[in-house]
C-alpha cells in the first residue's frame, strides 16, 4: 500500500515537472510560427494602414478612485493619432476626486464626454453604460490608469476591420511599474510569457482571454453575447469566451501598445492574481454547458490547457506541502517527495525556461528595444511567480464554487505600484 | 508620449522594508537556481560521477517521454495553424456573403 502511494507521488512529481516543461517548448513554437506567418513582414514604422471610411471609434475608460492617475490618462488619449474618435469616462461611483478631475477635463473638449454612476456597480456595468452613451461601432476599452500609444487605436481597427467575423481585439500591455523586483519580474512576465502564450494561443484559433487593460470590440459582436456580465471577477475573460463560443473571432493584435500600471507590494499582486484565478474558475463552471457542444470542439484544446495548468497547480501546492510537512519535528509520513527544486529536472526546466524569455524578449524588443535589460529580474519566475498562481488556483476553485452566482462584481482601488513623484 | 518616458523606475524612492523584501527576494530566487547548477556541474563530470547511472536512467527516460508528448503537441499545433490559415485564406477569396458571428467555416 505504502509502495503505491510513494508511487502516486513519484508520478504526480514527474507530471510537476515534466508539464512546464513540454508547455515551454509548445508556447515557444507557437509564437514562432505567429511571429513567421502574421508579424515578421508586418510593418510598425509607417503607421496603421486604415480603411476608408474611417469608422468612428469610442474610447471607453471605465474609473474608480483614479484621481492620481486619470488626468494622465485622458491626456494619452487626446493625442491619438485616429481620425474620428471620442472619449468616454465613466465614473463608477468614485469616492475621490475622479468625478470632479474629469468634468474639469471635459469642459475642454468637445470630443469627450463623461458619464457618472452615483453608486459603485462594477466594470462591467460602467462598460455597458460606457457603450450605451455612444453610437460607435467599434470601441476600444482601457483601464483608467492606463496610456493607449498614439497609433493604438489604429492598430486595434486595422485588425476588427480585417475581417467580418472578428468580434474583439487585445493590445499589447507594457509595464510601467519597474521600481521593484515584483514590477520587473511582471515586465519579463508581460514581455515575455503572457506575449509569447497569447501569440500560440492564435495560432491555436483561440485566446484565453483579450486584456481587460486594452481591448477593442465590434459592436454587434457585444450585441449578440449581451455585453459584459456583472456577476464574474474577470468580466474580459468571461466576454471572450463568450465571443469565441458564439463564433466570433477574437485577435492579438502586438503593435496595439498600452503602458500599464502593476501591483509592486506582495499584497496587492496576491489579490490580483486570486481575483484573477476566481473569477477564471466562474468563467470555466458558466461556459461548461456550452462547451460541452460539439460546434464548440475547437475552443477544446485552449479549454485542456486551462485544465491541466488548474490540476498542475494542485499537484504543486499538495507536493510542497508533503515536503513542507517533512521538516515538523515529529512528523513522519509514509511518502517523501525528493525536493522543492529538482536538480536534473531544474536544469530542464530552467533551459526551457530561458528559451521561452529569449524568444519572447527577441519577439518583443521590436516594440520595446531594450526590454532585455531586465532578464537578470526574470531569472526568479519560476520561482516565485508559478508558486503564487499556484497558490492562487488552489484558493480561488472553493471561492468560486462558494461564491453566490448573480452577485455582482465591484471594484476596489488596486495597487498601483509606486507612483513617479514623491 | 513614446514609450520610455513612460517608465516609473524609481528604486530610490523604495521604503527600507520594500528595499530588504526585494534583497532577500533576489536572494532566495538566485539560490533556489544552485540545484539545477548543481545538476549541470555534474553533467560536466560526466553523469556516473555521483549517484550511480540509475538516477540518470530515470531522468533520460523521463525527459525522452516529456520531450515526444511536446514533439507531437507542437505538430499538431502547426498542423491546426496551417490548416486555418488555408481555411481563412480561402474565405477571403470566396464572395464576402457570410458574417461574423456564424460558423459557416466549419
Amino acid at each position: 500500500m505504502l509502495e503505491h502511494a510513494q508511487a502516486v507521488v513519484d508520478a504526480l512529481q514527474r507530471f510537476e515537472f515534466a508539464y512546464p516543461f513540454v508547455m515551454g517548448g509548445v508556447w515557444v513554437a507557437g509564437a514562432l510560427f505567429f511571429w513567421w506567418f502574421e508579424e515578421r513582414r508586418a510593418a510598425t514604422s509607417l503607421g496603421p494602414p486604415l480603411p476608408s471610411p474611417c469608422p468612428r471609434v469610442a474610447v471607453i475608460v471605465p474609473c474608480h478612485d483614479e484621481a492620481p492617475q486619470i488626468a494622465e490618462t485622458i491626456r494619452a488619449l487626446r493625442e491619438l493619432r485616429y481620425p474620428d474618435y471620442e472619449i468616454v469616462a465613466v465614473d463608477d461611483g468614485s469616492t475621490d476626486e475622479t468625478g470632479r478631475i474629469l468634468e474639469s477635463l471635459a469642459g475642454h473638449d468637445p470630443r469627450f464626454r463623461v458619464v457618472r454612476l452615483r453608486v459603485n456597480q462594477g466594470k462591467a456595468a460602467a462598460l455597458r453604460a460606457g457603450v450605451a452613451s455612444t453610437t460607435a461601432e467599434y470601441v476600444i476599452c482601457i483601464d483608467g490608469d492606463a496610456l493607449l500609444e498614439e497609433d493604438a487605436v489604429g492598430w486595434m481597427v486595422h485588425a476588427l476591420t480585417a475581417s467580418d467575423d472578428t468580434g474583439a481585439v487585445t493590445g499589447n500591455p507594457r509595464i510601467r511599474s519597474r521600481s521593484t523586483s515584483l514590477g520587473r519580474l511582471q515586465v519579463g512576465e508581460f514581455s515575455t510569457l503572457v506575449g509569447l502564450i497569447k501569440r500560440a494561443q492564435m495560432v491555436l484559433g483561440y485566446l484565453f482571454t483579450v486584456s481587460g487593460v486594452v481591448c477593442g470590440f465590434r459592436r454587434r459582436a457585444l450585441a449578440d453575447v449581451g455585453y459584459w456580465r456583472s456577476d464574474v471577477l474577470t468580466e474580459d475573460v468571461d466576454v471572450t469566451w463568450r465571443l469565441q463560443l458564439a463564433g466570433w473571432r477574437v485577435r492579438f493584435e502586438p503593435r496595439a501598445l498600452c503602458w500599464i500600471l502593476t501591483p509592486e507590494t506582495l499584497r496587492g499582486l496576491w489579490r490580483q492574481r486570486l481575483r484573477w484565478a476566481t473569477g477564471s474558475v466562474q468563467v470555466f463552471l458558466g461556459c461548461l454547458p456550452r462547451l460541452l457542444r460539439w460546434r464548440s470542439r475547437g475552443m477544446w484544446m485552449m479549454v485542456g490547457e486551462y485544465l491541466m495548468s488548474t490540476a498542475w497547480a494542485f499537484v504543486a501546492v499538495t507536493l510542497t506541502a508533503i515536503w513542507l510537512a517533512a521538516f515538523l519535528p515529529g512528523v513522519s509520513l509514509p511518502v517523501s517527495v525528493g525536493g522543492l527544486v529538482p536538480g536534473e529536472w531544474g536544469l530542464m526546466l530552467g533551459a526551457i525556461f530561458l528559451l521561452q524569455v529569449a524568444v519572447g524578449m527577441a519577439l518583443d524588443r521590436r516594440y520595446e528595444p531594450g526590454v532585455e535589460r531586465y532578464l537578470p529580474s526574470v531569472i526568479g519566475y519560476p520561482f516565485a511567480f508559478w508558486m503564487l498562481m499556484a497558490l492562487t488556483v488552489v484558493v480561488a476553485l472553493p471561492r468560486a464554487l462558494l461564491r453566490g452566482r448573480g452577485r455582482p462584481a465591484i471594484w476596489v482601488s488596486p495597487d498601483r505600484g509606486l507612483s513617479r513623484n514623491p | 508620449m513614446k514609450g520610455r518616458d513612460l517608465i516609473i523606475d524609481v528604486p530610490g524612492r523604495r521604503s527600507r522594508l520594500l528595499r530588504w523584501r526585494d534583497r532577500c527576494l533576489t536572494l532566495l530566487l538566485w539560490g533556489a537556481w544552485s540545484r539545477p547548477v548543481d545538476a549541470l556541474a555534474r553533467l560536466g563530470l560526466g553523469p556516473f560521477a555521483t549517484d550511480g547511472d540509475l538516477v540518470w536512467d530515470i531522468f533520460l527516460r523521463d525527459l525522452s517521454e516529456a520531450t515526444s508528448a511536446m514533439s507531437v503537441l507542437i505538430v499538431v499545433l502547426c498542423v491546426w495553424g496551417g490548416y486555418q490559415r488555408c481555411r481563412r485564406r480561402a474565405a477571403a477569396r470566396a464572395p464576402r456573403i457570410s458574417h461574423g458571428g456564424d460558423r459557416s467555416g466549419w
